[in-house]
């Protein structure tokens, strides 16, 4: 069935050919009723698998849950969580190294879960909006330091990264090779982050700059700016950012694109119309896409962007390089991912 | 009914507290945290007394931390016990260190014995040296990784004319790894230092880990530096094992897991398809839409075809009509191959034509492989469009 054979699919995949109706979505264990922001699975220190979810948490509670054998979602605690403490219910980015996982969402500090049944602190200096990971060094961007609760500072164009081989020391002045930048010479703000290849690329609204390891440990990174013209491709939507293998989708003004470290290329494809429009009327809550390899045991790798107002998700399928629409009575989709629940 | 008691630092109660390497002539150093646990209603532990025995307790000194013996720890009270090391020969020293403590709530002394043990080796060089005299690093996780928590690394000339670096190595390289080592030979000038450097640890074990480094001058003379730190263990919960996987969607206040192979899916879905047919200003007539699909059990779907056109009456209208017609496609236990036909008789005129093929929540898996609309041309389009 050729890409052109409907203009509109609502909760019909076409893969393989064939446009068939969507899997069916069948309630899974919620117990604690939280909106789920990110699911995830991680392999610990020992060689354990955890799965866990990060959720939308009034201010003082815990953010973060692990799923048992059981299928029940368990919070984990967070040793000094004041209550009342400031937080916040964007989506959150996370960054897995040295077996642990890091998350944060301009709320509460950056924390790593490990594994343990409790979340513990990475000693960052504040917390950031975006992470990412290049040559054993974690990084952040767009940073509030310190953290919200303690009258923290926004600094939306820093870009900040650990110490060589340890996420938890941030502070060149004790680890040479930490350190950060604040990139005040572009003409717009820091809305992402995505390590393709051996570089990592700070998106902006309006452009794009290249972040790429030196191998000096006292200059750890050199930074360029691929544009920064006061307009131009880049990323206009911070959470629709996704890479997935080495490839990142990003929305910019004119188009949706697929960057692969080197090029762009547009794939709004002829629902490029709707697709912003939809975009336009988004109300209530971000925009966020996500890119995954498929459901278990069928392949279906899909770039799955989602608009709250209109409460429609727009799913652009690889392989037949064609959108559907998926939707749900549920309303829409906050969270999206494959993880292990044995 | 025991009273745990725990030993943080770069010891360990098991292991014992091990000096690696240390230069005859010199003494080391090496602290812990000594946890006496338990309910502070409980257990008041009386610590009574704090002996480096064996035979060479003579070169291991005890230095705890200042309190008056005997002394009630109190329950979960953690004291500070500062251990020195300072060999006079070369071979291996042995000696332990006990400490020796009462449970109010278990009858006679609890002794708890912590290996001591260190090598003596050559004495250090007074032409060259460490820039600091210990490097101890905090507990770090089993097989993950710390860079050295403080200032860079440099070897120091301290005597009277220039010295050349030959090697510099760690004894073990285990749980220690040097990284960014200056190039070698290096020659250092008189009051000069070598480039900054870093070590890492990295334990692969559990419990305290030493090593030691050393920098090896032309001369034949040596210069040590003593590392140690803590291999800690996680203590790992809600573990799986990764082998079933299940897709989740979130909503607001709603976890749903995909079912990947069952297609009945619980929404209303549909397929639009908007059509002149290529021959633009003619009039159609839709008799049929036909198709195949994938039988993958009992399903309904609807096809309706509507056909537009402007109103002749006002062209800022347009005027539709539809048909549809609902069609049972799928069965159940079939054996005769799996992909068959559909076909819906929908008679409709108009210029533009729209199909929809639709299906209603929870009817049923509908996989279509292709459709073909069946009609002819009418002549032209009235009114024009």
């Amino acid at each position: 069935m050729p890409a052109t054979a409907f203009d509109d699919v609502l909760n019909f995949f076409v893969r393989k050919g064939v446009a068939h109706t969507r899997q069916r979505l069948d309630l899974f264990t919620n117990q604690d009723l939280t909106t789920p922001r990110t699911f995830g699975t991680f392999k610990d220190v020992l060689g354990n698998y955890h799965t866990f979810k990060l959720v939308n948490y009034p201010a003082g509670a815990p953010p973060a849950f692990a799923l048992d054998s059981a299928g029940n979602w368990n919070a984990l605690a967070i040793p000094g969580l004041a209550s009342g403490q400031a937080g916040s219910n964007l989506p959150f980015a996370v960054a897995y190294i040295q077996n642990q996982l890091y998350f944060a969402n301009l709320g509460y500090p950056l924390w790593y879960l490990d594994g343990s049944a409790t979340v513990k602190s990475a000693n960052s200096p504040g917390t950031c909006k975006f992470l990412a990971v290049n040559v054993n060094h974690l990084i952040q961007a767009c940073t509030i330091e310190p953290p919200p609760n303690t009258g923290g500072t926004i600094f939306p164009n820093r870009v900040r990264w650990s110490a060589s081989n340890n996420p938890q020391q941030w502070d060149p002045g004790v680890d040479f090779t930490a350190g950060f930048n604040d990139l005040l010479d572009v003409p717009d703000e820091i809305t992402g982050l995505s390590t393709n290849g051996r570089n990592t690329f700070v998106w902006r609204t309006n452009g794009l700059t290249v972040m790429f390891p030196t191998g000096l440990a006292l200059a750890a990174f050199d930074f360029e700016n691929f544009s920064n013209s006061p307009e131009g491709v880049g990323n206009m939507f911070p959470f629709a950012l996704s890479t997935y293998d080495n490839q990142t989708a990003s929305i910019a003004a004119d188009d949706l694109y697929l960057f692969d470290g080197n090029s762009f290329a547009g794939f709004g494809g002829m629902n490029k119309k709707k697709i912003f429009a939809d975009l336009a009327s988004a109300a209530g809550d971000v925009v966020w896409g996500k890119t995954i390899a498929g459901f278990p045991g069928i392949d279906f790798k899909s770039y799955w962007l989602t608009i709250p107002g209109p409460n429609i998700t727009w799913v652009f399928a690889f392989e037949s390089q064609q959108w559907v629409r998926f939707s749900s009575s549920n309303g829409y989709l906050t969270a999206l991912r494959t993880v292990a629940t044995q | 009914m025991s009273v745990p008691v725990n030993v943080s630092g770069a010891w360990s109660a098991n292991g014992g507290l091990d000096f690696a390497l240390a230069a005859v002539g010199n003494t080391y150093f090496s602290n812990a945290l000594v946890a006496f646990g338990g309910n502070p209603a409980t257990y008041i532990n009386k610590v009574k007394s704090l002996v480096v025995t064996g035979p060479d307790a003579a070169f291991f000194n005890g230095n705890p931390e200042a309190f008056t013996l005997p002394f009630n720890a109190g329950g979960a009270r953690t004291i500070e016990l500062v251990i020195s090391f300072s060999p006079n020969a070369v071979r291996v020293f042995n000696a332990s260190l006990q400490i020796t403590y009462q449970p109010t709530t278990i009858s006679g002394d609890q002794v708890l014995i912590i290996p001591l043990k260190g090598t003596g080796v050559a004495g250090g060089t007074a032409e060259a040296g460490f820039n600091i005299p210990v490097l101890q690093f905090p507990g770090v996780e089993f097989s993950l990784t710390e860079n050295y928590p403080g200032t860079a690394l440099s070897v120091e000339n301290f005597s009277n004319g220039p010295i050349t670096i030959t090697a510099l190595a760690l004894v073990g390289g285990v749980d220690f790894t040097l990284m960014t080592p200056p190039g070698l030979p290096l020659t250092l000038p008189i009051n000069n230092s070598s480039p900054p450097f870093t070590v890492q640890f990295n334990p692969t074990g559990v419990g305290g880990l030493s090593d030691t480094l050393i920098a090896t001058l032309s001369s034949g003379a040596q210069a040590f530096l003593q590392l140690s730190g803590q291999g800690l263990q996680i203590t790992p919960v809600f573990n799986l094992t990764g082998t079933q996987a299940k897709t989740l969607f979130g909503f607001v206040g709603v976890v749903d897991a995909l079912s990947p192979e069952n297609y009945d899916t619980e929404e209303s879905a549909m397929l639009i398809r908007k059509s002149d047919w290529g021959i633009a200003n003619i009039e159609k007539r839709a008799l049929r839409v036909r198709g195949h699909y994938c039988d993958f059990g009992p399903a309904v779907i609807t096809v309706a075809v509507t056909a537009r056109r402007l109103d002749p009456t006002d062209n800022s209208k347009t005027l539709n009509t539809t048909v549809s017609k609902d069609v049972a496609i799928g069965t159940t236990g079939s054996t005769d191959g799996w992909l068959r036909d559909f076909e819906a008789d929908v008679i409709v005129e108009g210029e533009i034509i729209q199909i929809n093929v639709s299906r209603a929540a929870g009817s049923g898996p509908a996989w279509i492989a292709d459709y073909s609309p069946c009609g002819e041309v009418t002549g032209e389009v009235i009114e024009g469009t």
